[in-house]
């Protein structure tokens, strides 16, 4: 009886928690033309996860490709295809490790630009030469998790081998472990990847923003942690905290005053701002409409940029996972979206379309393409001072 | 005397598939975004499930029942984007802010247990999604997730005890 209504209370927290989300109308129409071929399945990306892709672009065949020792731009310029400078170097030159539990964790790599912060952490075990070290189980278990999508060695060997079979033929035990860095005392949003460099070493890169810069430098706090799944807590962890020095990236702010309509709605885009660092282009935009009604209407919108002669989105994918309403109080209601490009500032002209989330189950219209009968805002870029 | 059955029309495939897609796609979406913790990525999945749904639709021989059927594939497909290079991208927190604005008025606790449910590690959290909040049997969640039922209890068990306790630590009670 006692379980039934435990079951009950987790069943109806859950469903709660979840009532807003909804289907989608065009589903059934969009998997029959999937399914016969007609339109290209691309992913579609929140985001926090384009927030991350934007850096580090990971290819299949980067799977192959000699990663130890690499730093940022080595991940970006060689497995996520990113259009790094040659010469980029991130300038970071801490010597900054922490030994815990048997584990050393040791920041191999630092960048902070714009409004993000990109942590290397290289994790190994002190001692113990035959520990795999994988992260937390939530994100990788160990029985379900293909090894080859960790290790890059592995690349040709059985597709389907997972982490628990590699470790055993290896002769591995496994530990996992946890790394986070962020601006200290914030709670930002957090995303990140590993990759296994060897047998026993682990590489985390985490990537954090809403950066608040103070005296050209950022405080953050950098926190590992080893999971011990026999001990009454599992998961015990050790914070260090160290200033990084802050790369001044010029803020570009863009009086934009156009408007353009989604659906029967009439959206005012008011204003830009674009940080061009040396490795992306974060982009905010500001907006509003008459109405609150009209402004949750058009959550279910994004501002995309796009090729105009192409009509394909600029940074493909670059979904974000939805604007939000600033102001709730007066009648008009001010919005603002955040997205990033991919690769620095090259352009002196923006384009942008305001689509609907779902303007890619149109017949014939493929995820990345803007929509041919939309408007699209020409925005101008003033040249940097 | 021969005797003449009125049939009703033939229901068509795109038909079938209209009607599991109005029956399932929201409950797939719930599973999904509890299993992969990124809306973008659920939807994606749910759509997944469904062509391969469609494209399987001749051979559902009725073997199980078709809600087991629909969420083995479900269960399958979110398993294949955890492996796939896609989920490693994804936030490493338990995030509810991306799901939209409940429509249900929330209790106190509720997302608690819902981010504590979204912490467990996978092979307890699919027991949990399949069991507990799609109300399969052992018998069934076993089915979806092929494994035995043996497993799927002691999974249950474990899951819950997990869950208790987290829940316990952030001060809220599940009776």
């Amino acid at each position: 009886m006692t379980e039934n209504r435990e079951d009950e209370r987790i069943k109806s927290a859950m469903n709660r928690t979840m009532s807003g989300l909804e289907g989608n109308p065009y589903l059934a129409r969009r998997v029959v033309t999937v399914s016969k071929g007609e339109v290209k399945v691309k992913k579609k990306l929140s985001f926090v996860t384009v927030m991350t892709i934007a850096l580090m672009l990971i290819s299949v065949t980067a799977l192959a490709l000699e990663l130890s020792g690499w730093k940022i731009a080595d991940y970006i310029r060689n497995v996520g295809e990113g259009k790094v400078d040659e010469n980029f170097e991130s300038g970071f030159n801490q010597d900054l490790t922490l030994d815990f539990e048997g584990v050393r964790f040791h920041v191999r790599d630092a960048y902070a630009a714009g409004n993000k912060i990109i942590i290397v952490t290289e994790v190994s075990c002190l001692k113990n030469e035959t520990t795999m070290i994988l992260p937390s189980e939530t994100i990788c278990d160990p029985d379900v998790t293909v090894a080859r999508q960790y290790i890059k060695e592995l690349a040709g060997v059985d597709d389907e081998i997972t982490l628990s079979d590699y470790a055993k033929q290896k002769g591995l035990s496994m530990i996992h472990v946890y790394v986070n860095a962020q601006q200290k005392g914030t709670y930002p949003i957090v995303s990140g990847d590993e990759w296994i460099e060897n047998d026993t070493t682990l590489v985390s890169i985490t990537s954090a923003n809403y950066l608040e810069v103070e005296n050209g430098e950022v405080e953050v706090e950098w926190e590992v942690g080893v999971f011990d799944d026999s001990s009454d807590d599992p998961l015990t962890t050790k914070t260090l905290d160290f200033h990084l020095p802050v790369e001044n990236v010029q803020e570009i702010e863009i009086d934009v005053q156009q408007t353009v309509t989604a659906g029967d709605i009439l959206v005012s885009l008011d204003r830009m701002v674009l940080l061009p660092t040396r490795l992306d282009t974060q982009v905010e935009l500001y907006y509003h409409t008459g109405s609150r009604q009209s402004a949750e209407q058009l959550l279910e919108y994004r501002f995309i940029a796009i090729d105009p002669s192409s009509l394909s989105f600029l940074d493909e994918g670059s979904f974000s996972s939805g604007p939000e309403i600033l102001d709730m109080e007066t009648q008009s209601a001010y919005m603002r979206d955040f997205w990033t490009l991919g690769g620095p500032l090259e352009t002196d002209k923006l384009y942008l379309q305001l689509l609907p989330v779902y303007s890619w189950a149109k017949e014939g219209v493929e995820m990345d393409q803007g929509l041919q009968d939309v408007q699209i805002i020409k925005i101008n870029i003033p040249e940097k001072d | 005397m021969n005797t003449v059955v009125a049939k009703g029309p033939a229901i068509t495939r795109d038909e079938k598939l209209e009607a599991l897609v109005d029956r399932y796609q929201v409950s797939l979406l719930k599973v999904c975004f509890t299993f992969l913790h990124d809306r973008g990525l659920a939807e994606d999945a749910v759509q997944e499930t469904f062509v391969k749904v469609y494209q399987s639709l001749d051979s559902f021989k009725g073997n199980s029942s078709e809600k087991t059927w629909v969420f083995r594939i479900a269960m399958n497909t979110c398993r294949d984007m955890l492996r796939s290079r896609w989920f490693r991208f994804v936030d490493r927190r338990v995030d509810l802010s991306q799901l939209p604005e409940q429509t249900a008025q929330l209790e106190d606790g509720d997302k608690e247990i819902m981010e504590s449910v979204m912490a467990l590690p996978i092979k307890l959290r699919e027991v949990i999604l399949l069991c507990t909040f799609e109300g399969m049997t052992t018998y069934e969640a076993a089915d979806a997730l092929g494994i035995t039922q043996q497993a799927v209890s002691s999974r249950l068990k474990r899951a819950k005890e997990k869950l208790k306790k987290e829940l316990i630590e952030k001060g809220c009670d599940l009776s």
